[in-house]
């Protein structure tokens, strides 16, 4: 493009028309009806679903963690424990497991998440949480001695 | 009609040939380095042949160079990978270094993977060690040979005591005590 | 037909749950069998009453820990372990992994294709019938997992686009991360678990 005057070079924008207009039709091409033939409702639509992909990107993450405490507190509850004494208790024993590995185990390997619950439960009754007044019934944690219980 | 697979597809992670569980064995066969030996957008390119090539040909002896000069075009490297992928990187007016840092990347990846999106970030074959966790895991086998209609079992779980009931121990509770006051007095 | 699968499925379950109690009478585990309200209800008193008990106990628990420790052994020495399947810290992210298994990190991670590592932060390990768990990592060199890198590459395109309407702001950015594809080639309890008593080397606690 040659540009003779100042106002032809503010008016330029960018490459060619077809060029740019092609861009946004490529990515609107999976579009129903006239967002995906018509230019001022493709770019329309095309914008904000790249929005909402930049948006969806985070969200997801939380989603995520979301599902993962219902997991988590699903798994504790069918031992009578609440969440928030479960993950204290794990966190005074300092047990560092994150929600997407609770969760996982929770599904996949129940027994070692019933141990985990189990050394949680017996450290809210060593610490004496408001809750877990008492220890549990079923109870078979070996290696007590790390709790310091007398 | 949803096309929208048709742009990007999704997957999981998978390593061709089942790579890494003996021995490594890395993936680019071949690439190719098209340039071109007088325009100035291939000039980071003839400045890596110059300076690099022959090392990296050296330290990677499984991986076949090729060189190929083409007039008045944009230089383009090639990959060639053990499963039939090929990946086409224009390097139009890149420098040197960068130009050896594509190539590292093409070295180092397994196939194209600008034309996946990763839905997971792990696999595994056994999900599960222990057996996964089953609604019946946790419950009594009372249930099987339970009989319904069963008014036990048809009872809500966590009914809450009315107000009268509580009402009623309370009263119980007072009795008890009474009674306890009256036998001590006796006692005495 | 579909009715013929249907109730064959519902045998099948029938089977299973009636082999259940029997395997679960010979693990030990006859009273975390009933239901959660039940034991909500019948918790017995609390079995620490008084501190001559609470020695005792404590003593008791050495006794059974140690044997506990004494078995696992005796199935690592008998290699009838079975498989094994660690949780590993790498990289600020948690991955439960067992061999053959392949993880990616993402960002940027310096080792190169065809490394062959060693994953040391492992938070839990564990079998069919045991779990080590680590406070908050197990010992080092207990349990070694090792694995090779095996691919190094860029993410897909990653478009970040922000609009706000009729404020004539519009950004567009386009991104690829570095993502490393490690493969998990064994996982093995290299030591057998001691139980010294002594807390400091006590740092896993051992659970059947």
């Amino acid at each position: 493009m040659v540009f003779l005057n100042i106002p032809l070079l503010v008016r330029a924008r960018g490459p060619d028309e077809f060029w740019r207009k092609r861009r946004i039709f490529k990515l609107a091409a999976h579009y129903r009806s006239r967002t995906r033939n018509v230019y001022s409702f493709a770019i329309r639509s095309v914008h904000r679903a790249l929005a909402y992909a930049t948006k969806g990107r985070k969200l997801k993450k939380l989603d995520m963690t979301e599902l993962w405490t219902t997991r988590v507190e699903a798994g504790c509850q069918q031992y009578g424990l609440p969440l928030e004494a479960f993950k204290e208790g794990l966190a005074r024993t300092d047990v560092l497991l994150n929600k997407k590995m609770l969760a996982d185990l929770a599904i996949w390997e129940p027994r070692s998440f019933e141990a985990l619950v189990r050394i949680s439960r017996e450290r809210a009754a060593v610490e004496g949480f408001p809750d877990i007044k008492q220890r549990s019934a079923f109870n078979q944690v070996y290696g007590l001695s790390n709790l310091k219980l007398d | 009609m949803s096309n929208s697979h048709l742009f990007l597809k999704s997957g999981f992670p998978r390593a061709p040939l089942q790579n890494g569980l003996g021995r490594y064995v890395c993936q680019l066969q071949r690439i190719t380095l098209k340039f071109c030996k007088n325009n100035g957008s291939s000039r980071g390119m003839r400045d890596f042949i110059e300076n690099h090539l022959v090392d990296f040909a050296k330290e990677n002896p499984g991986i076949v160079v090729y060189v190929k000069p083409r007039r008045h075009r944009t230089p383009v490297l090639v990959g060639e990978y053990l499963n039939g992928e090929r990946e086409w990187l224009s390097c139009r007016n890149s420098t040197q270094d960068e130009i050896s840092k594509w190539i590292d990347l093409l070295k180092t990846q397994n196939g194209s993977s600008s034309s996946l999106r990763l839905r997971k970030m792990w696999h595994t074959d056994v999900p599960s060690i222990q057996g996964p966790w089953t609604p019946f895991m946790l419950r009594s086998p009372d249930a099987l040979s339970q009989k319904y209609p069963s008014s036990e079992a048809s009872k809500p779980l966590d009914a809450p005591t009315t107000a009268t009931e509580k009402l009623i121990e309370l009263f119980k509770q007072q009795k008890l005590e009474d009674e306890a006051d009256i036998s001590k007095k006796h006692a005495k | 037909m579909a009715f013929l699968g249907q109730t064959m499925r519902h045998l099948c379950r029938q089977v299973q749950v009636s082999q259940r109690p029997l395997y679960l009478a010979g693990a030990m585990r006859s009273l975390s069998l009933t239901p959660a309200c039940a034991q909500q209800q019948n918790k017995p008193k609390p079995i620490v009453s008084s501190t001559t008990s609470a020695l005792d106990v404590a003593k008791n628990e050495q006794k059974e820990c140690q044997s506990i420790c004494e078995r696992i052994n005796q199935q690592v020495a008998q290699s009838e372990q079975g498989r094994l399947f660690a949780v590993v810290h790498l990289c600020g992210k948690q991955f439960k992994i067992t061999p053959g298994d392949i993880i990616l990190v993402e960002g940027y991670w310096p080792p190169t294709i065809g490394d062959e590592i060693r994953l040391d932060k492992v938070l839990l390990a564990g079998a069919r019938d045991f779990t080590l768990i680590g406070r908050p990592i197990l010992e080092a060199g207990l349990v070694t997992v090792k694995a090779t890198v095996i691919e190094k590459t860029l993410t897909h395109t990653k478009t970040h686009f922000k609009k706000k309407r009729r404020k004539q702001y519009m950004r567009i950015n386009f991104q690829r991360s570095p993502n490393t594809m490690i493969r998990i080639n064994s996982i093995e309890l290299a030591q057998p678990v001691v139980d010294d008593g002594t807390e400091q080397e006590e740092s896993s606690k051992r659970l059947f």
